[in-house]
């Protein structure tokens, strides 16, 4: 059975240190996308967390426009209180203006000590849930602080948060509990490797909180595409962690 | 044979790989180092591998306390599925000497029917630890002299040195991993009796691109270290990657066929 991709979690734009094997145009994802098979993409720009949040979220606009049907914005949001970006309610009413459907938030980055503080992220991660708009949450350098995840989802019941990537089989012990008490977050299969891993997920806590994601260019697209495509669950399950779960989050966003 | 383009599709499906021989050459059975794991029968390992297209798995007991009751319960797997799962022999470096290191090595060959063997080090914490320097006092001698006799592959993480591979050249030697350090496989790599295998290897898009360009297609191994890791994302990786039809054939189970077929 072949199986429909939208995958949750791709980039555009270069790097530093960019590795000259991983894309970094508009066409090297849509050809990757074509040489494998996924149909859509949520595409985010590295130059939010390497240069400016707004001038990449303004660049991802302009590259994505000619391939709309295929290619969905997701724009990286931070607090208001360095006034990079405009309070949570203007921004969210943007983004929706705009046809954005999902937001990116990073932990951990820029050399920085980025780190989540409930009392600063209440006005943003507050509109954001008024919405419903999902949340991508990166932790970059280092592994998730798994009881701020814990935090965001029950202060946000409405807010579904999505973790990038879960890696390691080592952090199963950690991010199960979370998928169990919490219905609003779920985890990416970026970089995934866990032995049935993906079996196991279904098994305990049902299909509906993994959502496809490669991370591509810094993830080769196939390893994870062959990891649901290849799980020993009804291909209904498996179709759902493919696109069908996403969709549904999309399509659940008010306004 | 399958087209390579084929295989790229084929990401996106389940459908099975039909006449591409797969072996998996990195694998355990039972518990993993105490980590969390959905299945350790061997069962459920062979129902994987029917699922995601593996045909043979090379089998160790890496987490096991114990090297005869480890041996044994490989050497069982084997008389479960004598088609599908290779023994590879977990040797202990201190585990009595010479004479018990031969002992064991002769009964799990000539006796059980393995084709391999995996050094461990039970303990010093598990994996033996890397050295940079030959050691006539070398506690494995008698295990490299027996895979120089046998030419047998021996499966190492660390503790591996250009100098034994370089004086036992009947041997082989994989670098589990690809060794994790990047100029210490590319120095052993000189020697044709050394490969690396891709388990557990980084995901980063263009890994095995690259080390083919390094070492070559002929030297590496397909290897997904379950159940520390999930075999469908490693032939993921190689399904996907962008090298020629052949490389895949090669990496996916012709290299490691060609090192259980040169085991006497």
């Amino acid at each position: 059975m072949r199986f429909e991709f939208f995958d949750a979690n791709a980039r555009i734009g270069s790097v530093p240190n960019h590795n000259p094997r991983q894309g970094t145009t508009v066409d090297e994802l849509l050809r990757e996308m074509d040489r494998f098979g996924v149909g859509e993409a949520v595409v985010w720009h590295a130059w939010c967390n390497r240069w400016d949040i707004a001038l990449g979220n303004d660049e991802l606009m302009r590259r994505l426009e000619p391939h709309r049907d295929r290619l969905h914005p997701a724009w990286v949001v931070m607090h208001e209180h360095t006034r990079q970006m405009p309070p949570g309610p203007e921004l969210v009413a943007r983004m929706l203006d705009q046809g954005v459907r999902l937001a990116r938030l990073f932990f951990s980055i820029w050399g920085s000590s980025q780190e989540y503080m409930p009392w600063a992220y209440e006005e943003l991660l507050g509109a954001l849930a008024q919405v419903r708009m999902p949340l991508m949450i990166e932790w970059e350098s280092h592994q998730p602080a798994w009881n701020d995840l814990a935090g965001i989802c029950a202060t946000y019941p409405s807010l579904p948060i999505i973790l990038t990537h879960a890696k390691l089989t080592q952090w199963e012990r950690d991010w199960f509990p979370l998928l169990a008490k919490f219905p609003n977050f779920h985890v990416g299969t970026a970089g995934y490797q866990g032995w049935r891993g993906l079996e196991g997920l279904c098994r305990h806590f049902g299909p509906r909180q993994i959502i496809f994601g490669t991370r591509y260019p810094t993830y080769q697209v196939g390893q994870t595409m062959s990891m649901v495509a290849r799980a020993l669950r009804p291909p209904e399950e498996r179709q759902m962690i493919a696109a069908g779960n996403l969709r549904a989050l999309l399509a659940e966003v008010a306004g | 044979m399958m087209q390579t383009d084929r295989l790229i599709e084929m990401c996106g499906t389940d459908e099975p790989l039909a006449d591409l021989l797969v072996i998996d050459g990195h694998c355990h059975v039972d518990w993993w180092i105490g980590m969390y794991s959905i299945e350790r029968r061997i069962e459920g390992i062979i129902e994987v591998a029917d699922a995601v297209g593996i045909d043979r798995l090379c089998i160790n007991y890496a987490a096991c306390p114990e090297m005869r009751r480890a041996n044994d319960t490989v050497a069982g797997c084997m008389r479960r599925y004598p088609d599908r799962v290779e023994g590879i022999c977990y040797v202990d470096l201190f585990a009595g000497g010479e004479q018990v290191q031969r002992a064991e090595l002769t009964r799990c060959f000539d006796e059980l029917g393995f084709r391999g063997i995996k050094i461990i080090d039970r303990r010093g914490g598990f994996h033996p630890q890397t050295r940079d320097w030959f050691d006539e006092d070398d506690p494995l001698r008698p295990t490299w002299e027996f895979a120089q006799e046998r030419g047998a592959a021996i499966l190492c993480h660390g503790y591996l040195t250009y100098e034994i591979a370089r004086r036992y050249p009947g041997a082989n030697f994989i670098m589990a991993h690809a060794s994790g350090a990047p100029a210490q496989m590319l120095k052993l790599a000189e020697l044709p009796n050394t490969f690396a295998d891709m388990s557990a290897t980084s995901m980063l898009a263009g890994t095995l691109e690259l080390l083919c360009e390094r070492i070559g297609a002929e030297r590496i191994l397909y290897g997904s270290d379950l159940p520390a890791s999930d075999p469908a994302q490693r032939l993921g990786m190689v399904m996907a990657a962008q090298i020629p039809e052949r490389a895949k054939e090669l990496i996916l189970g012709r290299n490691m066929q060609g090192l259980l077929d040169n085991v006497r």
